[in-house]
């Protein structure tokens, strides 16, 4: 059963401060991190996933993962921007984060798109791509930095039926506005600690 | 006024750059560059000077794109001094380069003991090691260039799915800016051409195949032909190496416009 646990965390990111964050997170739950832009949802999920410093700790399964380097954490970040390596197939992309990355992208009507190269698609099927990569991963924790943005509305239900059927992981997600159907909710602006 | 004041500077520079080049290929006429193209002596010489700049860029190619990536993502400590190091061959004197390669090699170097084996001395390993050192500036510095405007996003999420360093280099940099890496493969292998001042000291004359005959690289061999015989001997020689080199440069220019529209 994998367990994340946030023990006094707080991050400083230019003018931004955020904290303190207390939480323990349970695999199958959902997080939403919801807030106004600006008011450090991203930056949260770059402390948790070690891509920036941040104060405290943090406890993958309870081994503090703090000074583990990103590929050795044991959490998959999937940034806000669609990011995929352009020049290769939607498959080779999907086949960097493991098998089941493609049954994923299969379930959300991505197959016929598997033999293009990744530039040739839209924003918001390379962000349905990415997502798909994110769950794929063998990693415990996810984390999707705004994974409907970009998305068509169509889409956007797929994608929460996929993520909402996803077992075996913690996930955290990120948005603008207060979500249904989620475990635990995370209101950001309750978390300013110097907002200038 | 003010803008007018930019036009005129700007072809000025033009000016500056492109006249030479009309009056060298008005002296030498389109009989003189084809005399050129067909002489034996010439087209030996230009196809060691290639020879030896292929290896040189093979060589900044195949160590430089790591060591820039090294550098890039700022994975070796002191890599700003690195940088500057890998840098100041641009502001040494070509010809000091020469001495230094020649003197590292020499008996008198305290390295010799070390080196003894390696003779860089009039063949193609001085030719192409002096080319590297002068070249592997513009290479690594642009790689470098190239590096730090990737994706920062798309690394975090690839190393995030448990991919290393070397991955993501291999899989993702590689592939996502080889048309980069060509473009600035191509503009290093035309500053190994050009290059003089450093092989007219360690590689003046080269044993080259198939017959082990003394060469001379093209920009040695038009230097020579200017010293002993005269300027006019040695104009169809620099019109034909001028238009090889403007055909790279145009080459490159052609590469960075279909970077830039993909």
């Amino acid at each position: 059963m994998h367990r994340l646990e946030l023990k006094n965390v707080s991050v400083k990111r230019g003018n931004l401060s955020i904290g303190l964050f207390n939480f323990t997170f349970k695999e199958n739950e959902k997080i939403l991190v919801y807030g106004p832009n600006g008011y450090g949802k991203t930056t949260l999920l770059l402390a948790i996933a070690g891509i920036i410093k941040y104060e405290g700790d943090i406890f993958l399964d309870e081994k503090p993962v703090n000074y583990y380097t990103l590929e050795k954490r044991g959490i998959t970040y999937a940034p806000a921007k669609p990011a995929l390596v352009n020049r290769i197939s939607v498959l080779d992309n999907l086949k960097i984060s493991g098998n089941s990355a493609a049954e994923i992208a299969e379930n959300m009507g991505l197959k016929n798109y598997f033999g293009q190269k990744a530039y040739t698609l839209s924003d918001g099927l390379k962000k349905l791509v990415q997502v798909s990569m994110a769950l794929g991963s063998s990693a415990p924790v996810i984390l999707l930095d705004e994974p409907f943005a970009f998305v068509s509305e169509e889409k956007s239900f797929l994608l929460e039926s996929v993520i909402n059927k996803t077992q075996g992981k913690i996930i955290l997600i990120t948005s603008h506005e207060r979500m249904q159907n989620f475990s635990e909710y995370i209101d950001i602006s309750q978390y300013q600690l110097r907002n200038l | 006024m003010s803008e007018k004041l930019f036009h005129i500077l700007t072809y000025l520079m033009v000016a500056i750059i492109i006249l030479p080049m009309i009056v060298l290929y008005y002296e030498v006429g389109p009989a003189g560059l084809a005399a050129a193209f067909e002489d034996p002596q010439f087209l030996e010489s230009l196809n060691l000077t290639f020879v030896g700049a292929i290896l040189a860029t093979m060589l900044n190619v195949f160590l430089g794109t790591p060591v820039a990536y090294a550098l890039s993502r700022k994975m070796v400590k002191l890599e700003s001094t690195l940088y500057d190091i890998f840098l100041s061959p641009v502001s040494i004197p070509h010809t000091v380069v020469g001495i230094m390669l020649l003197l590292t090699f020499s008996p008198s170097s305290p390295f010799f003991p070390l080196l003894k084996s390696i003779n860089p001395v009039d063949n193609i390993l001085g030719l192409s090691l002096a080319m590297f050192y002068v070249s592997s500036p513009i290479y690594i510095m642009s790689i470098k260039e190239t590096f730090d405007k990737a994706d920062a996003d798309l690394e975090y999420f690839i190393q995030s799915l448990g991919k290393d360093r070397y991955f993501i280099f291999e899989k993702v940099l590689i592939p996502e800016h080889a048309g980069s890496i060509i473009r600035i493969a191509l503009l290093s292998l035309g500053r190994a051409i050009s290059e003089f001042g450093s092989i007219i000291i360690i590689a003046y004359s080269v044993t080259f195949l198939p017959f082990f005959q003394y060469v001379k690289p093209v920009t040695v061999f038009i230097w020579y032909k200017y010293d002993v015989y005269g300027l006019s001997s040695a104009l169809g020689y620099a019109a034909a190496l001028l238009t090889i080199s403007l055909l790279i440069s145009f080459f490159i220019y052609a590469l960075s416009r279909k970077n830039a529209q993909a």
